[in-house]
């Protein structure tokens, strides 16, 4: 017993020797993991996340791949069969799919999709008119059966139908086909109600059976023809007697949920089912040979997707990268400062092992040895908690398969790099104990002008910042953004606190007049000991993080929600037919006019024009006061008040000064078969509509519309209508067709938040929210730096301390002078943390626009919730860091403390 | 103290200049030497005369910056870094002046001594025998599983001794072992140092306190980089050095002003005299 309880203590000594030591190396290893393993995991997240945000924006029926082909024979001599043998054909495609292995690889067996290629009549007592027979697999279940039950033999037409025609369950419907004699008469086994926008997800795709669309010419809507829905059997048989060629689709089903990798998996099963069908042992191709028809066609947006996906990827790592190996080697550098910290604190016991022949390569594997259990905890600890946050705040919740194990060589990885840098700074640092003075290297080292040093590397590495211009691509973090703020930040700390001393020998009277507590305080901060510069300069880094990342998180946000407003115009954007008669729409909604490749005269500018009603703009557009140089309300009163025979209209975007100035604001506006005169009120650097980079001209709805009749035009030919509102796509559609407009289902909606999806933005996005994060992390350390700092420098007053309470200082004042000079110090560095961080931060936006070709440019926001996180920050390393050393200067009994000074 | 045997350590022309911001400093200027084995040398001398210079030479902490240094019958002068651990290793003890600051506070006596002797590859039986014979002589023995923490300043410094004298190095350098220590545990302390050379052990120590210098078997006085003079078995001698430099004791030297003298050498001795 005695023997093992030995042999534990001893093992204790080897590995465990002071326990507090290791659980601040533990702490800091923690920083270390979490910084390290949270890159990998952050651009697997991303790749997660970007995949999700596009299923949830497109919905699983439109990522789902489709194969295509018709009954129609290619040859000019067809058989009779084609159109009945398409139920083979059918049943050789879900062949082909299980071949293919298509379940299990993220996708479900083919659906099929089958619909006459042109509309058959129907008659009944009441009407008659076209109707379309659909089959689709799995149909009736997507549909709300009104009346009637759902029947193998029978059909479900459509409700509309149903009361046009006065026809119900139990009903007989003929059909026939224009121009033939073939009549083949339906039975109604039920009535479904009518499908309309936004149609359920099961039916999007095939939303032009249902929904109308827009004819161009008249600006009018045409609906499609009814869609009788029947099993494959009925549509099949009824096509083939009345000699109709079938369309035939199959849709595979994405699996619920479908992560990136099962996409990826589906998009290798498809090109193995294209490959089935293709094979010429296949049963597609007999068929395909013997009947002529035409091979299946796939289509999918999943390769598009994923391609969108892998650009998030492509444009997210280097800057994630860069930030988590930034992290880590700053948390290095603290696992170094740790390593040369526990040499300081334990000098007597490695200066009196040097005496009698400690090696460097020894006291390193001691160290190393030491190091070891807290660096394994710490890894341990670092990972769990890198991989929540990443997940719980992170692009997603689950992240693809593999990268756990790029994830444990990097903690693997770190973890020897921790264990290296203990090693080779306690080598060092015992070389230099078995030394004595300073050898002639360290004497040149010494003399060294580090500070102009740095200064002159931060104006060369500014250099290529000012003069880079933007990537086409959009900017991101690099190693140049993020070094040369620290660059700077360290120079100016350093100049601060190397010009305290001065500071304090003008000041030197003044400080005599202050209170016991403040003097002291103020002599300690102002005597700039090497401690303090280097409490100052660190603080000041890991603050400076904090506002930088803050600002430029805070900046592209709003630049993003900028350019968003000002390249879609408002919320949800809908195209609409030319009759603008409806009713009123709610509020935060607006009908404009959209004209676009004018030229603007004189200087021949290439313009796009927008009419719009000027009191309704505010309610529906997001502005940004960046935009122009006076308010939206301003801008718009000029526009709606402006008289004269001229359009009033406001110019936004690069129009050349000198043209405006040169004319008095009286331009045209060239459509080339007419042109308009304008008259310019306003200018803004950018305006919602401009969904280019070229100006856009905004004029007075009313006054635009006058101008156009007034050149013998009709406006409801020349000028597109668009519906522009505040919300969600589906409570917009409910609200428009409410208002009696008709949106254009085939045209494209276009989103804010579709344009905020956009690879380079999200990808721009997470690695900033990335390094605030990290950036988080490094001011919590630097705070704690301060406060161990403080602690540490107690220790080392504790003798003066005593003294000074014996000469009759009073402990309040103790503690004030504690308090005082750790927010001194704090505050210093948060002074400058942010005097630098904010300008550098607007000098480094310009490069990092994530979409330079639209208007406007990166706009600059405050980060105020990172200054006030700073500032609290200061505040509560003060509070924590005076109780702190409060707490040390009373464990210290004055005998001992006076024993230990001899 | 043996001086029939070779001397522990020999200094001949000890120059050491450490190098500064503000220049060059010369803290040894040509020290002649001898540390006899088997005895208790002190080093004495004010503050800035060196003793710490000449302690780290003999400790083979330091080469010199010139002359020749030989611990052990090893020459410093040449010995790569290595070479000196090793010699530290094999043939050095070191005490240092306070205490905590030769002991580790979370190991016991024994394992200390048992850690010293793995350190100068001693075997674990023939450690074990060693630490308790030291211990004991020491009078330390029933203190062996304390903690240091829980030994007095004179017993941790005869801790340290043990620690400095097992695996019977050729030569323990201490830097004022006695500093911290009041009159009756520095004589304690200073009768079991003479119970160590009594073994064998060759002691050097540095030392203001004239206690601990009355104890010593030879006294190596040092003014201004340079020995003064040396006191073996209460007489005062000078060194001359191998140029003839001598160093007049300061009563001596006082008596030339005009630092020129007239030499005469007799029959009986050399004979200094004002030139008038």
């Amino acid at each position: 017993m005695i023997r093992i309880r030995s042999a534990l203590r001893h093992l204790r000594l080897r590995l465990l020797p002071v326990p507090a030591q290791a659980l601040g190396l533990a702490v800091l290893v923690v920083v270390l993991a979490a910084a390290l393993v949270s890159a990998p995991l952050m651009v697997a997240g991303a790749e997660q996340g970007a995949w999700e945000q596009e299923r949830e924006r497109l919905g699983e029926t439109v990522l789902g791949p489709t194969l295509g082909t018709t009954s129609q024979s290619r040859r000019q001599r067809f058989s009779d069969d084609r159109i009945p043998r398409t139920a083979q054909l059918d049943d050789a495609v879900t062949a082909a799919a299980r071949q293919a292995r298509v379940e299990g690889s993220g996708l479900g067996l083919p659906q099929t999709l089958a619909y006459l290629m042109d509309p058959l009549r129907f008659s009944s007592a009441a009407t008659t008119g076209p109707v379309q027979l659909v089959h689709r697999t799995e149909a009736t279940a997507h549909v709300r059966v009104v009346d009637g039950a759902v029947s193998d033999t029978g059909v479900l037409i459509p409700q509309g139908m149903a009361e046009r025609a006065g026809l119900g369950p139990g009903d007989r419907l003929p059909v026939t086909r224009p121009g033939t004699p073939f009549v083949v008469t339906l039975e109604i086994s039920g009535v479904y109600a009518d499908l309309v926008a936004p149609l359920p997800e099961f039916w999007q795709p095939q939303g032009f059976l249902f929904l109308p669309v827009l004819d161009e010419r008249s600006g009018n809507l045409v609906y499609p023809p009814p869609a009788v829905l029947g099993s494959r059997a009925t549509v099949i048989g009824t096509a083939a007697e009345v000699e109709e060629n079938l369309f035939l689709e199959w849709f595979l089903p994405p699996v619920p949920g479908l992560r990136v990798d099962g996409a990826r998996d589906a998009v290798a099963a498809m090109e193995r089912m294209q490959a089935a069908i293709a094979s010429p042992e296949s049963e597609v191709s007999a068929l395909i040979e013997q009947e002529g028809y035409q091979v299946p066609v796939g289509r999918s947006a999943l390769p598009t997707v994923l391609e969108g996906v892998d650009t998030t990827t492509r444009l997210l790592e280097p800057p994630v990268r860069a930030v988590g190996i930034g992290g880590g080697v700053a948390a290095l550098a603290l696992v170094g400062a740790w390593a040369g910290q526990r040499v300081r604190r334990r000098e007597d016991e490695l200066r009196s092992l040097v005496t009698r022949g400690l090696s460097p390569v020894r006291g390193a594997v001691d160290a190393s040895r030491e190091a070891l259990l807290p660096v394994l905890a710490g890894l341990a600890v670092g990972g769990a908690v890198g991989w929540l946050l990443v997940q719980r705040l992170g692009p997603a919740d689950t992240f693809p398969p593999g990268v756990l194990a790029r994830a444990l060589v990097v903690l693997a990885a770190g973890g020897l790099a921790a264990l290296a840098v203990v090693a080779v700074v306690t080598a060092v640092l015992v070389t230099r104990l078995d030394s004595i003075g300073s050898g002639q290297a360290a004497h040149l080292l010494g003399r060294v002008p580090w500070l102009a040093v740095t200064a002159v590397l931060a104006v060369v590495a500014t250099v290529p910042l000012v003069t880079a211009e933007p990537a086409e691509d959009g900017g991101g973090i690099d190693v140049l953004t993020l070094v040369v703020p620290l660059l700077i930040t360290v120079v100016v700390a350093g100049a601060l606190s190397a010009v305290l001393p001065r500071l304090s020998a003008g000041l030197g009277t003044r400080l005599r007049r202050l209170p016991v507590g403040p003097f002291l305080a103020a002599r300690r901060v102002l005597a700039g000991h090497g401690a303090a510069r280097l409490v100052v300069v660190t603080t000041a880094l890991s603050l400076g993080l904090v506002v930088y990342a803050g600002a430029l998180g805070a900046s592209t946000d709003r630049t993003i929600a900028t350019k968003a407003a000002v390249a879609t115009g408002s919320d949800v954007v809908v195209p609409i037919g030319a009759d603008t008669t409806g009713a009123d729409l709610p509020a935060g909604s607006m009908v404009v006019g959209v004209e676009n490749d004018a030229t603007l005269l004189p200087g021949d500018t290439r313009i796009n024009v927008l009419a719009v009603h000027p009191e309704q703009v505010a309610g529906v557009v997001r502005w940004d006061e960046g935009l122009a140089d006076r308010p939206l309300d301003e801008l718009m009163r000029a526009l709606a008040d402006a008289d004269g025979p001229r359009v009033p209209v406001v110019v936004a975007g690069d129009v050349a000064d000198g043209v405006l100035e040169g004319t008095g604001g009286e331009l045209t506006l060239d459509f080339q078969y007419y042109s308009l005169p304008a008259q310019v009120v306003g200018r803004a650097e950018a305006f919602p509509g401009q969904t280019s980079a070229e100006p856009l001209v905004v004029a007075d709805w009313d006054g635009y519309l006058a101008a156009i009749e007034d050149a013998g035009r009709d406006p409801a030919l020349v000028l597109g209508r668009e519906v522009w509102s505040r919300g969600e796509v589906p409570a917009v559609f409910e609200a428009l067709s409410a208002a009696g407009y008709t949106p254009d289902p085939s045209a494209q909606v276009s989103t804010a938040a579709d344009f905020a999806a956009r690879p380079e933005l999200a990808a721009q996005t997470w690695s900033l929210d990335y390094l605030r994060a990290i950036a988080l992390a490094a001011g919590v350390l630097g705070l704690v730096g301060v406060a161990m700092h403080a602690v540490a420098q107690q220790r080392r007053r504790t003798v003066a301390g005593l003294l000074l309470r014996r000469m009759g200082m009073s402990r309040r004042a103790a503690d004030v002078s504690a308090g005082l000079e750790i927010g001194l110090l704090a505050g210093l560095a948060a002074l400058v943390a942010v005097a630098v961080a904010l300008p550098a931060s607007a000098l480094v936006l310009r490069v990092m626009d994530p979409v330079p070709s639209l208007e406007p440019e990166a706009v600059f926001a405050v980060p105020w919730g990172s200054i006030a996180a700073v500032g609290a920050g200061v505040v509560l390393v003060t509070a924590a860091g005076s109780w702190l050393v409060g707490r040390t200067a009373r464990r210290a009994t004055g005998g001992q403390v006076m024993r230990d000074a001899t | 103290m043996r001086h029939d045997g070779p001397p522990a350590a020999t200094c001949e022309g000890l120059v050491r200049i450490y190098w500064s911001p503000s220049g060059e400093v010369h803290a040894l200027k040509g020290v002649d030497a001898v540390v006899p084995a088997g005895g208790l040398t002190a080093i004495t001398g004010p503050s800035g005369s060196g003793k710490s210079s000449l302690l780290r030479i003999l400790a083979a902490q330091d080469r010199p910056t010139a002359g020749r240094a030989e611990v052990a019958g090893h020459p410093l002068t040449g010995l790569s870094a290595r070479k000196l651990r090793a010699l530290r290793r094999r043939h050095i003890g070191y005490v240092f002046a306070r205490p905590p600051q030769n002991l580790l506070p979370h190991l016991t006596g024994t394992e200390h001594l048992a850690m010293a002797a793995r350190f100068r590859g001693v075997g674990r039986t023939e450690a074990r025998r060693e630490g308790a014979e030291l211990l004991d002589l020491l009078g330390i023995a029933d203190r062996a599983d304390h903690l240091p923490g829980q030994l007095s300043g004179g017993e941790q410094q005869r801790l340290a001794f043990a620690q400095a004298v097992i695996g019977r190095p050729a030569l323990v350098v201490a830097d004022e072992p006695t500093s911290e220590l009041d009159s009756t545990t520095t004589a304690d302390l200073l009768a079991a140092v003479h119970q160590l050379t009594r073994t064998g052990t060759t002691v050097v120590m540095a030392t203001h306190d004239p206690l601990a210098a009355g104890a010593a078997d030879q006294v190596i006085h040092l003014r201004s980089g340079a020995v003064s003079h040396e006191e073996v078995a209460g007489r005062r001698l000078a060194v001359i050095d191998g140029d003839g430099r001598v160093q007049l004791p300061e009563e001596a030297l006082a008596r030339f002003a005009a630092r020129r003298v007239l030499i005469d050498v007799t029959d009986d001795g050399v004979v200094l005299r004002e030139p008038s």
